[in-house]
């Protein structure tokens, strides 16, 4: 499992690299013709973020030698902003006194029914860390529901056990986005107090059980501003490089979430600035050309937008962060503020003016869903 | 060019493109228009039957067979449900096996595969099958009734070129279908190769769709394929290692 692999592996040449790369070993990695992950160290170090327009230009090219000049996009749904878990940073802590709601079947319906009609067919369903979705088959109920409607259904809730991802698999679960947040145990504990996400290595073992499962599409990531910036990126990617590695099946994608203001007030004791973010993203894209990268709303547009070019492959777009917020206006609070509030169509018309074709559709979903081969036949 | 037949259609071109990862459907149109070519493939999984402005609205079916594919499948009961819900919506009954289980280099999977090449063509489907330059499998596949065998170059999208030199060879002098070499092509000149070895046909899709021009690409594959294949006709004399006089015993028998 990833818990055992990760304390064995020894960091300390990687830190040393990346404090001691000057300019000659920066030029030297960027002129590599096949950059590894052992060159991460140099990628990341302070001397490269002089060299950023460098760094950008080979990423750009990768990016579309492997993508093409395309770009996937999705929404998420969240269901229910109920949360047993007190994490610091975030609105939904069950500490924050706020109005809490999950969504009925019905409810989730118009919702997914707003969607669709917005263009999209991949839908991340997100909630807190609620029993409900467990209580009554709910979950999997949603999943079957909804499978017939997404060419891919993810979610990005609490980590489960093998066998819960297996039932979900069968009800027609295409993708699980989980991000350990911090891989840093100690601060791990100290903003995960209380619930059940206090379990570090249950959290971090989540993706070996959901790839063992049979999902297809995982995603990872930290949240950027809890922990060293470059301490954070190392775990990730080589938590990335184990899970391709380990469940070949598997497509691993990468997720970069970067601490918002929210309800919690919660302030980023490692802030990372526009520069060193972009630096990040770029050298992930360099070291994993295969890999989609993705980055949600929580950013702004005009950066959301140069990197769309140059390295994310994955985006979201007129995503809502409160449950029902698609359909109704009073909504209950949102998980975290959102910069890029352009409409879908606004998003859509901008990625083309940039000369990418927006894909919405790039699976069937009836390869998930055993039972459902009936709905074959569209 | 001399024609192509494959399955009884016969074809003008021996070039066929695919239509991932253009910057818009209306390029991606013009380059196949370019390329004059005579099929076209689409990974399936793409195909929003539902929508009105999908992927297939772009293309013209009077003017080039529709190859669907079925890319993204990872083991042969996938692929056989992408063919059966592609004739179920559209008739179409010709179908490229894609089954490539590793999301990465996307390298087909031989066994599954051969798998659904028997379960297809059982079914009456035309089957062109993608594998590995694998010379026994390609024999296995034509045994199973497949209407072409189409054994990559390199990993697809990876533009590296004709890597399986050798194994394609013995896949050409062996074949009794056509040998359409898929995947990997990454320049005209690797078209032309491929040709030139003896291959019946090419497809292209990445090197047309991320060049920075692709209607011209697409047209410089188009010129890559053909002069390849005239080559070929031609009978281009081997290399030689060492310089040779034309005819050595010319002259001797001329005075013997």
């Amino acid at each position: 499992m990833f818990s055992q692999f990760l304390r064995e592996f020894d960091f300390g040449p990687w830190h040393q690299k990346a404090a001691q790369a000057n300019d000659a070993d920066v030029s030297a990695v960027l002129t590599k013709s096949h950059i590894a992950l052992d060159d991460l160290p140099v990628l990341l170090s302070s001397q490269c973020l002089s060299h950023l327009d460098a760094l950008a230009k080979r990423a750009q090219a990768v990016t579309r030698q492997r993508f093409g000049n395309t770009i996937q996009l999705y929404i998420p749904l969240y269901i229910s902003n109920r949360c047993q878990n007190a994490c610091l940073y975030c609105g939904f802590s069950t500490a924050n006194r706020t109005p809490r709601k999950t969504l009925g079947i019905e409810e989730i319906l118009d919702e997914c029914n707003h969607i669709r009609n917005l263009g999209f067919r991949n839908l991340l369903l997100v909630s807190g860390e609620t029993p409900e979705l467990l209580q009554n088959n709910f979950l999997e109920s949603i999943i079957k529901h909804l499978a017939k409607d997404f060419a891919s259904l993810s979610i990005e809730v609490q980590p489960f056990d093998e066998s819960v991802y297996r039932t979900l698999c069968e009800a027609g679960l295409d993708g699980v986005t989980l991000y350990q947040e911090t891989y840093d145990p100690l601060v791990y504990t100290q903003v995960h107090p209380s619930g059940s996400k206090s379990n570090y290595p249950y959290r971090l073992d989540t993706m070996d059980r959901a790839a063992a499962a049979g999902v297809r599409k995982i995603n990872i990531g930290a949240l950027l501003g809890l922990g060293d910036p470059v301490y954070e990126a190392f775990r990730v990617a080589l938590h990335c490089r184990y899970l391709l590695t380990r469940h070949w099946r598997s497509s691993v994608a990468i997720s970069f979430p970067r601490m918002r203001e929210s309800e919690s007030r919660y302030r980023a004791p490692y802030p990372v600035d526009d520069r060193r973010f972009i630096q990040i993203m770029l050298a992930f894209r360099l070291v994993f050309p295969d890999q989609d990268l993705v980055l949600s709303t929580r950013e702004p547009a005009a950066l959301r937008d140069v990197l769309s070019s140059i390295a994310v492959t994955y985006m979201s777009a007129g995503s809502k962060t409160s449950p029902g917020a698609y359909t109704k206006s009073d909504t209950a609070c949102s998980q975290f503020e959102l910069e890029d509030t352009r409409s879908v169509e606004e998003i859509r018309s901008t990625l083309n003016a940039n000369g990418l074709d927006v894909v919405w559709k790039d699976w069937n979903q009836n390869l998930n869903a055993q039972h459902i081969l009936q709905a074959e036949v569209p | 060019m001399d024609r192509l037949v494959i399955a009884g259609k016969e074809f003008d071109s021996r070039l066929f493109v695919g239509t991932g990862k253009f910057s818009s459907g209306e390029v991606m149109a013009k380059a196949v228009e370019a390329s004059a070519t005579g099929m076209v493939t689409v990974a399936l999984r793409r195909v929003d039957f539902g929508a009105t402005d999908n992927i297939l609205s772009f293309l013209d079916f009077t003017k080039y067979h529709f190859l669907p594919n079925t890319s993204g499948a990872r083991n042969a009961a996938e692929a056989v449900r992408i063919a059966r819900m592609c004739r179920a919506a559209r008739g179409d009954t010709w179908v490229k096996l894609e089954v490539t289980p590793e999301p990465r280099y996307l390298l087909p999977d031989g066994g599954e595969t051969l798998r659904a090449t028997e379960a297809l063509v059982k079914e009456g489907f035309t089957v062109l099958p993608y594998i590995q330059a694998d010379p026994v499998l390609a024999k296995q596949l034509q045994d199973a009734g497949a209407s072409t065998v189409m054994p990559l170059g390199s990993p697809i999208g990876s533009n590296q070129g004709i890597r399986t030199r050798d194994s394609i060879e013995i896949i050409i002098e062996q074949a009794t279908v056509p040998v359409v070499v898929d995947a990997g092509l990454g320049a005209p000149s690797h078209a032309a190769e491929a040709m030139e070895l003896g291959a019946d046909a090419v497809l292209v899709n990445t090197a047309i769709a991320v060049a920075g021009d692709p209607i011209a690409m697409a047209q410089a594959f188009k010129i890559a394929v053909e002069a390849g294949r005239m080559a070929f006709l031609a009978k281009r004399a081997a290399p030689q290692r060492t310089a040779q006089a034309s005819s050595p015993l010319e002259n001797f028998l001329r005075n013997a």
